[in-house]
């Protein structure tokens, strides 16, 4: 995943001289190319498709406007993910003050985007459609991610969903590795015990 | 090794970031600990869960929107960058300190509306003026006339026909009352009007230009019947001149004579010579010599002049003699006046 990265990354580079000439289609390949993994990468943050969309698109804006400013320093898929973590890091603390998050107990009902997933005893019952056995399992992970701190929650999205490297990671979140190591150590170890509670013996 | 130590270190066990010496460490200690054992399983779990999740696709129109938003972006930033050099903005901060456009609104409406109150001015002065004071002008005026007119229908025919007996006897009186009659004679006397003493009082339209105007018409009607319209017109001619004249001479002299005219008597003691100097006062001062009507005892000299000489005129006749004439009918002349000079020998009377 990392060595794909970065040869698109080379590939970028074209585009985005190209942009910073005033090449607008150009800049759309750059959205059409990088526009899936904003989108997971903001979803996995706040937990809402509909709230995720708006932020890659904010993102894809911004990054438009401040294309000049780009140096080519880190890779512009790099600077991309910066942009849309701390778009997505600013509007999930508008969201927490906005609708006053209640304190997120692990029993208590998991806010996803598709509703609220009952927090489970341990005795769960099988599911008849291996599908949707699937997909609300899928959900109940997505609830204990966004029950997590958002520091933690930042370097679980982006080594364990996303794949990047130390490297990358300490890059876009401006944090020395060794705080990415022992943050993903903790944020793994949060969300262990969150899945357990709910959805039994791991 | 602590099993906590262990514990923290598995996760970076299981992404296989630790030094070899570590790897060895924990995987011995993985032996014998199922409490740890048990934790790496479970961090395995969960690291598998989180990375089994699908990944969204995103929606269809969302690269649609995101170039709409960005091409209106383009237009945006190229609309903020224009004004700068637009006709627009030239026209309207032609400075380079911001002075907008209501600053130099204000100013020139100023500007324009005390030009406008200053030549509005003098109309204004001459609309009010007559207002509060016309009728008792008007109303003097007329009795003036009426006892002029009274006068003049009771002065004797022996004392026209024979104007050195008039003059012995109640010269300076009489020229008093000619004198009288004269000054108000240019304000009521309205220029190029044929049929002067029926409508005479109309003239006073001329300054009031108001409804109040007939009112003296009646007061002078009603004054008529005791004086006679010709006996009036003609007794205020021989006033003026103090000759006997044929009725339509003196009309159409009359008419003639009272438009805008100043009547001004000077008392001298050589006749002859003085006539000859006005006469080189006012040809120095550019005017007209019209009529000159000699007596035995007197000279009257008609002349045209401009207004604005008339102070000089005065000025030099004073210098002549002694000068009789109406200050106010003197101000309010404007353009070439008609001036009547009476030189009276006053060397007969002493």
């Amino acid at each position: 995943m990392k060595e794909e990265k970065k040869i698109i990354t080379d590939e970028d580079y074209k585009f985005v001289s190209l942009c910073k000439k005033g090449d607008v289609d150009a800049f759309e390949v750059l959205v059409k190319k990088h526009q899936k993994k904003m989108l997971n990468i903001s979803y996995r943050m706040i937990g809402s498709y509909e709230e995720a969309c708006e932020i890659v698109q904010d993102s894809f804006v911004s990054a438009y406007k401040a294309i000049r400013d780009f140096e080519g320093r880190a890779k512009f898929s790099t600077w991309l993910y910066t942009i849309v973590m701390n778009l997505s890091r600013n509007r999930l603390k508008q969201l927490k003050t906005q609708i006053y998050y209640e304190q997120v107990s692990i029993d208590d009902p998991i806010l996803t985007d598709d509703g609220n997933i009952k927090a489970e005893s341990v005795s769960n019952e099988p599911s008849i459609l291996e599908q949707l056995e699937k997909k609300e399992f899928q959900q109940k992970v997505q609830g204990c991610i966004n029950s997590l701190d958002d520091e933690f929650k930042e370097v679980l999205i982006l080594r364990d969903i996303q794949g990047f490297s130390y490297d990358e990671i300490s890059e876009m979140l401006k944090i020395a590795e060794g705080t990415v190591k022992s943050r993903l150590f903790r944020s793994r170890e949060a969300l262990k015990i969150c899945l357990k509670k709910v959805i039994g013996d791991l | 090794m602590e099993c906590s130590n262990i514990q923290e270190k598995l996760s970076a066990y299981i992404e296989n970031i630790i030094s070899y010496e570590e790897k060895l460490l924990i995987e011995e200690h993985l032996k014998s600990c199922r409490k740890c054992s048990k934790s790496l399983s479970e961090l395995r779990k969960t690291v598998k869960y989180v990375q089994s999740l699908e990944e969204i696709e995103p929606p269809r129109w969302l690269t649609q929107k995101i170039m709409a938003r960005v091409r209106s972006e383009v237009v945006a930033t190229r609309f903020r960058a224009e004004p700068k050099k637009g006709v627009f903005l030239k026209l309207f901060y032609p400075l380079h300190i911001k002075l907008p456009i209501e600053a130099f609104a204000a100013i020139a409406i100023v500007i324009t509306s005390v030009y406008i109150f200053k030549t509005i001015q003098p109309e204004m002065k001459v609309v009010q003026a007559p207002t509060g004071n016309e009728n008792v002008i008007v109303r003097d005026e007329v009795r003036k006339q009426s006892q002029q007119l009274r006068a003049g229908a009771t002065i004797p025919k022996d004392e026209i026909a024979s104007p050195l007996a008039r003059n012995d006897r109640k010269g300076s009186s009489s020229e008093e009352k000619v004198y009288a009659f004269k000054e108000s004679k240019p304000i009521l006397v309205k220029p190029a009007e044929p049929e002067m003493p029926a409508k005479k009082p109309e003239n006073i339209e001329k300054y009031t230009e108001a409804p109040k105007a007939p009112a003296p018409v009646v007061r002078q009607e009603k004054v008529m019947p005791s004086a006679g319209a010709v006996v009036k017109d003609e007794s205020k001619r021989k006033a003026i001149s103090a000759a006997p004249k044929p009725k339509e001479l003196v009309e159409g002299k009359g008419s003639a004579a009272r438009r805008d005219s100043i009547s001004l008597t000077l008392k001298v003691k050589d006749l002859e010579t003085v006539s000859e100097e006005i006469e080189k006062v006012f040809i120095q001062l550019g005017g007209k010599k019209i009529e000159t009507e000699s007596f035995d005892n007197k000279k009257v000299i008609i002349i045209e002049l401009s207004s604005k000489k008339l102070k000089e005129l005065f000025e030099k006749l004073k210098l002549i003699g002694e000068v009789k004439e109406g200050k106010a009918a003197l101000e309010e002349q404007e353009g070439d006046v008609r001036i009547e000079i009476e030189i009276v020998a006053i060397s007969d009377k002493k």
